[in-house]
Order: C-alpha cells, then structure tokens, then sequence
C-alpha cells in the first residue's frame, strides 16, 4: 500500500494535513487530543491552534521548549502554568516588532539545531534529544551572552515563577508577609521566596 | 477687596502637603492648587494584586515605554510617571539632565523611596565655613523642634547612634537588619571604627501612635509594594497623612487639574495677590486670590512658576532682584559605590520583604580628611538572589528547577550619595521660545558637576569597594566610573535659596522671599546647600516651620 492510502496514513501524516485541511483552531485542538494516544508517544506533542500571535507550528514548538526548560517535576511546570500562552500574549500585547522577531527566530534556531542534529523536528524528537538540544543552545546562546535569547529565556522564568503555580507551588509568595524577620535558618522558611 | 482664601499653597506633593496641614490647623482657609490629576487614597492603588493577578504581569507594552523616557516600567505604578513628551523641557548643549517628575494629588511622595534623615549643624554651617553658595540663615537648632515635630506626625522608623553628623530623631522601632548585614556592619566597625552601619532610617509606620491611627494608619506589612501605593496608610505620603490631617480642620480645598501659570503682583501693596492657574483640560486661565502664597511646586517646578512671574516691578521673575532666581541648581552626586558576593550563610534565610536597606553615614571631612570638601553616604542592602539569576546562567530542565528552588547566594549593593556644592552657574531659565501645550514657556537647564563634586565622587567609588573588601565581599566591583547625570539622584534642589543677605538670595530664613514679604517658598527650591542625605525629611521641617511663621505674621498683621 502506497503511503497516500488513507487506511495506512500514519499519526504523523494525519496530524500535518489535518493542519492544511482543518486549518482553525478548532479542528487542532479536537485532533491534538488523538495526538496523545499515538504509538509514537512522547514525541508527539499536543498540537496547538495558533496563538494570538504566533503560528499554529511556532506554538507547538513554543510548548515543546518551555515544557522542556521548566518541565512537571514533584510540581507542575511551565505548561501546566500556560508559560507558552503567557509568551505568546505578550507577543500580541507587550513587544514590538523587534522583539517578535527575536522571539520568532530564537523558536525556529532550536528546531533547526533538532533537524541538524537528529534529523528530525523538535517537536517529532523523544525527551531526551529535545533536552540535549535545548540544553546545549542554551548553554551556546548564554555564554556568547545572546540579547535575544537571554530575553526569551527571563521571559520563561518570569512567566513561570510569577504565575500562580510558579509562584506558590513550586517557590513561595506572601502578597502580605505582615512582619520581616531578618534571620531565619533556610530549613525554617524550606524554599525560597517568589519575590 | 477680600481674598478668595486666607493661604493659597501650590503643589500637593511633600512638602506642599506639610505646608496645608500646618496652615489649614493654624485656622487659615487654604487653597491647595494641584497640576495633576486627582489620585483617591487606596481605591487608585494596585497593593492588592499578586503578581500573576497583574496584566501582562505588570509588564508597560514596549511601545509605551518610550514615553517613560524609555525606561522599562512596571504597569502597577505607570500611572504615578508622567509621560514625558507631554512635558518637555531642553537642557543645554552637552549637559544632560534628568529631571524626574510625578504631576498628581501627593507627587513624589507617593512614588519616594522613603528615606529619612536629619541634616546636622555641620551642615547648615558647611556654606560659611568653605565659602562655597551662601550662608544659611538658619541653623540646625532652628529647625531642631520641627525635625521632632514632623517625625512625630509622619512615623519614621530607625535607630538611634548619637552621631554629630546624622542627629537622632523622634523615631519609632528600628526594622533590622539581616545576618550578612549584620556581619558587614560588625567587619565595618572593626576595620574602621569612625565608620558607621546603621538601619535606614524610613518613613515607615512599625508602631503607629494614636494620632496616626486615628487619620486610618496602620503598621507596615512588610511587603514592598510601596511604589504601587500603601492602602495601610503604612508610609508617609500626603495622602496618607498630611491632606486627610489638613481636610479634618475643615478649612481645606483642593483643585487638581490646574497648573499654576504664575504669581500674581499687586504693585500697590508690594505684595503677592493670588495665583494665575490654567485649567490642564479646557486651557482656560483664572486666578485665586489668597493673603499669602506657599510655593511648594518642586524644586524647579516652583522657580519656573516664579520665573514665569513677570511684571513690570520684576521683569525677570518674582522676587529676583538679587538676579538669583533660578539659580545654584543643585541634587546629589549619584550613581556611586560598589557590589559584591558574600560566600557561605547558605543555610540563613529571612521572611518578609523589607522595604528599608541599611545607611552608612558620612565619614569623609567628619572623621576622615579628604582632597576635597563636604563628603557623602551611602545606602545599600544584602539579600539573597532570587529565580531571576536562572535567565544569565547556563541549564534547564529538573536541575535547573531544582536549583532556582532554593535562594541563590548572598550580594550586597552600596550606593552613595554625595553632597553637590552651590554654583550659581548652574541654572533654570525661561526657554526664549518653545512653550507647552498650555502656552507657558518650556524650562530650560543648564547644570554639569563641578570638580569637588567629581573628585568626590572617584573617593566615594574607592570608599565603597575598600570597605566591601575589607568586610570579606568577593567579587568587588564599583558600579561605574563616573556619576549619572545630575537630576538622576532626584534630589533637585537651590534655584530659590535661602540666605540672610537679600543682595545674593531670594528668601529669608522664614522662606520668605526678601522682595515679596508675603509669598514663601518651602520645597526643595530654598536649600542653600544639599548636605548629602536624602532631602524630604528636610524640606518637610522647613514647610512646616515656615506655615507656623506665616501664620504668625498674617495674625501680627506684618504680612
Ligand atoms: C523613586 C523616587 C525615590 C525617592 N526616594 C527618596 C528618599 O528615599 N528619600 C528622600 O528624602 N527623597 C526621596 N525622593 C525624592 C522626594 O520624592 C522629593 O524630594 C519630594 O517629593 C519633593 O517634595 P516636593 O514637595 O518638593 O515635590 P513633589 O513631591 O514632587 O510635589 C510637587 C507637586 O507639585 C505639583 N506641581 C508641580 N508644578 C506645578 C504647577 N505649576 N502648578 C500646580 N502644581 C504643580 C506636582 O504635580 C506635585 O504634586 C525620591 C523620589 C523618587 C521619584
Ligand atoms: S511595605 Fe509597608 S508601607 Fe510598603 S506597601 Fe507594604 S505595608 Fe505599605
């Protein structure tokens, strides 16, 4: 059977024409839930609609490197904390040109150093090839002291640890702490503060 | 022809403020004339939003910011900063200045960072003794009882050390300090035993008196969310103290959205007759009449209202015989001092978010000499890092989640401010042609450091990176080579000094002015010298000793 035989189309097949065919948000949010029954796993991400700004690939990717930066530990991490959508609300609303840009390409550099790499898309790696080629953009990007990365990855942090989860979940935060007690011994407070 | 008002004040910030309680109680009908909007005591606040509860977590659109002189701004306090291509002003080849404004009910005393502290007689001496600006006519033991009297009444926090230099004041409990500042100040003294580490000294309510409960005060929280506004009433500010302290007497009115355009002058009686405002919405002028005038419109602000008072008695400007209006421009020397780490007390921790530092008093021509004259002191902080040390380091993943669980190591900053001597040189005029929306000519400044004030500086840097050395900071780094532009320590101040002799100054030492006995000027535009503390504190002794004495001369009929 030729690989165009709709009984053989595979996940992967399905997923990219159901884009081209489906095209809105809706329709990609109703196949992403099929997405995580596939045979391939993890390496198939939930596949998001477009954001508000970026695309509908660029989201996915989105998620895909803030969920590997700050993933679920003992505690939720980034996506369960919508870092991706906090970032791509901030596109829309907060950065100029500019910055989309930067944002823009930083997102597309990762999935090109994936495709260079293991010959694959980021989004399509397992775990631990979308760590290691994160892990090591990141590791470049900070020691050449990137702008544009740099920006990206405070971003994440912000978006993280000052959302509710990151915030009180993961660290701690007291909106009214009522006194300042200069000296305490670390294992008295356990984690440190949010802010 | 009867007066609209008994005493017409102009600005509502912190001095202003001081200057309408004190008038207002002593039974005077006062007018207070605000140029910004009107800001509500709590409701306008943003205090009580967690930080994922703030649009955008409280990030300013990257396009805005360039009104915000294109500083990175938090949301939750935009609406306390004035857009500065709404209020244009030039500066003069070559010499930049930054002048920091808030133009709403309260100004900068909502937006301060609330340091508070005593000038002392080696200040007010400091004029006469080195020769630089003119001497000023008064001296510490003059404003002594209304240092007391206005610490009373605002509440400020802090420690008693019994140095000449920094006196003691009507203080309420001390915050403290944490383990490595208390390390630092311990090392400090050891190694230089004339040099001081103490809490700073705040404007912060940590046992609030009956007086200030009754006007809705309570104790500070602890939370450092100070610039977005306290609805604790926990910080000085007028809104939180002076106005509601000056509405009980029932003698107050307050109308925003006027500037004030000029003072108005009554050739007949030699006298200051009331105030040309222009309505900020519908551009129309009127004037209020009042008996007597308190400028209290910011240091500049005030000396370009006067400067914008042009009559045919005085051409250059209100009370300017002496030709001294405008002049001897001053602030602190800033953007001094060092950083560095401290290795180790990883297992010591605080609770709470202090909105204080420590203050390290000056030492240089008190107990130590120097090539140059006055001296500086210097605020800083120890703290541990947060998560934002995540963004520049090298990780990801679970380690990098791991880590940023846990505080990061400790730092500590030193930032010192220095005294900036009088120059008559350094100057606010009229700009000969460009005026404002509302017609009024635009401020020109022209001001740059003299070579004590640089001088000054380079020691400071040095001071601050010996001490941290010596201490056992690692990592020691001053935070730049040369000072930030004047204007950045926002401390502006002189333009319409004090001195005794009306050849040379433009008040008296009642902040009266020599020329127009009943128009008093009390911001920071009558400092004859800047000492190096923060100034408020100051000018609020200063407004509020002058309402006394015009209240007194009003009642003796000499005014
Ligand atoms: C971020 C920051 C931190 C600071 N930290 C400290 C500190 O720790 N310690 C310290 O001592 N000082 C500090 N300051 C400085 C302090 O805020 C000022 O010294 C103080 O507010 C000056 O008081 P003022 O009454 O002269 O002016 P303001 O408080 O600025 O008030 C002036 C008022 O007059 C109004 N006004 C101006 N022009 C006109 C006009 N033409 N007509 C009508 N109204 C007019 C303004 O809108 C304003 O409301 C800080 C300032 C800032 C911005
Ligand atoms: S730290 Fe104190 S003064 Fe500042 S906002 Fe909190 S309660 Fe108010």
């Amino acid at each position: 059977m030729s690989d165009n035989d709709p009984m053989t189309i595979n996940r992967r097949t399905l997923l990219r024409q159901a884009v081209y065919m489906v095209g809105g948000a809706a329709g990609l949010n109703a196949l992403a839930a099929c997405s995580d029954q596939s045979a391939e796993g993890d390496a198939i991400p939930r596949l998001s609609g477009p954001g508000r700004y970026f695309t509908g690939v660029r989201m996915t990717r989105l998620k895909v490197i803030v969920d590997t930066i700050i993933p679920d530990t003992d505690t939720p991490g980034a996506v369960a904390a919508g870092v991706h959508t906090f970032i791509d609300q901030m596109m829309a609303d907060w950065a100029e040109p500019d910055t989309r840009d930067q944002f823009d390409k930083v997102i597309d550099e990762i999935d090109e150093r994936a495709v260079a790499a293991h010959g694959d898309r980021l989004t399509r790696l397992p775990q631990e090839q979308r760590f290691a080629v994160i892990r090591d953009y990141d590791a470049e990007k900070l020691g050449q002291r990137n702008w544009p990365y740099r920006r990206f990855k405070d971003l994440v942090l912000v978006g993280y640890y000052h959302s509710q989860i990151g915030a009180t979940e993961e660290l701690q935060y007291e909106l009214i702490p009522g006194e300042w007690k200069a000296c305490l011994p670390l294992a008295e407070v356990g984690s440190a503060w949010a802010d | 022809m009867t007066a609209d008002f008994d005493a017409i004040v102009v600005g509502s910030g912190m001095s202003g403020g001081w200057a309408a309680k004190e008038l207002a109680e002593r039974g005077l009908k006062t007018l207070v004339i605000e140029r910004g909007r009107h800001i509500e005591h709590g409701t306008d606040y943003t205090d009580f939003k967690a930080p994922w509860e703030l649009p955008n977590l409280d990030a300013v659109p990257e396009r805005e910011q360039v009104h915000y002189g294109g500083r990175v701004i938090a949301a939750s306090t935009a609406h306390f900063r004035i857009k500065e291509d709404d209020h244009p002003y030039s500066v003069a080849e070559g010499k930049p200045f930054r002048w920091f404004r808030g133009y709403h009910l309260g100004g900068r005393s909502l937006m301060w960072a609330r340091q508070s502290y005593r000038m002392s007689e080696m200040d007010f001496e400091a004029n006469k003794k080195d020769g630089h600006g003119n001497d000023w006519p008064i001296r510490y033991a003059d404003l002594a009882p209304w240092y007391d009297h206005v610490e009373r009444f605002a509440g400020i926090s802090g420690q008693a050390e019994g140095l000449p230099q920094l006196p003691d004041g009507q203080f309420q409990p001390p915050m403290e300090l944490n383990c490595v500042e208390e390390i630092f100040r311990d090392r400090l003294h050891e190694t230089f035993p004339t040099r001081r580490l103490t809490i700073g000294r705040c404007a912060h309510l940590t046992a609030p008196t009956a007086e200030q409960q009754a006007l809705g005060r309570g104790p500070c929280q602890s939370r450092s969310l100070c610039s977005r506004g306290c609805s604790y009433g926990a910080y000085f500010s007028s809104l939180s103290a002076t106005l509601p302290a000056a509405r009980k007497t029932g003698n107050l009115t307050i109308v925003t959205d006027e500037i004030g355009h000029s003072v108005v002058y009554d050739v007949a009686t030699g006298k200051a007759s009331g105030v040309r405002v222009v309505d900020a919405i519908t551009r129309e002028h009127r004037v209020y009449t009042g008996r007597i005038i308190f400028l209290c419109a910011s240091a500049i602000g005030s000396a370009h209202i006067m400067l914008n008072s042009r009559s045919e008695r005085f051409p250059t400007g209100i009370a300017n015989s002496s030709d001294m209006l405008g002049r001897n421009l001053m602030d602190h020397v800033s953007g001094l001092g060092a950083g560095g780490y401290m290795p180790g007390y990883t297992d010591q921790y605080y609770k709470g978010r202090r909105p204080n530092g420590f203050y390290i008093p000056r030492f240089r021509n008190v107990t130590e000499d120097a090539d140059f004259v006055r001296g500086y002191g210097f605020q800083g902080g120890a703290s541990r890092g947060d998560w934002r040390r995540g963004g520049g380091q090298a990780g990801i993943g679970a380690a990098l989640k791991q880590d940023l669980r846990k505080p990061g190591g400790w730092s500590v900053w030193l930032a010192g401010f220095g005294e900036m001597l009088p120059n008559p040189d350094n100057r606010v005029t009229l700009h000969p042609t460009k005026v404002d929306k509302w017609g009024i000519p635009l401020l020109h400044i022209d001001c740059a450091y003299g070579k004590n004030d640089l001088k000054m500086a380079r020691q400071a840097n040095r001071d601050a990176v010996e001490m941290l050395q010596a201490a056992g900071f690692q990592g020691v780094n001053e935070r730049k080579a040369e000072p930030d532009e004047p204007g950045r320590a926002i401390h502006e101040m002189g333009t319409v000094g004090m001195g005794r002799d009306p050849g040379t100054s433009v008040l008296n030492g009642f902040n009266q002015a020599h020329d127009v006995p009943n128009l008093f000027v009390t911001d920071g535009a009558c400092m004859a010298s800047t000492a190096c503390q923060n100034p408020s504190l100051t000018y609020m002794a200063i407004s509020a000793r002058a309402a006394h004495y015009a209240a007194e001369f009003l009642k003796e009929g000499k005014i």
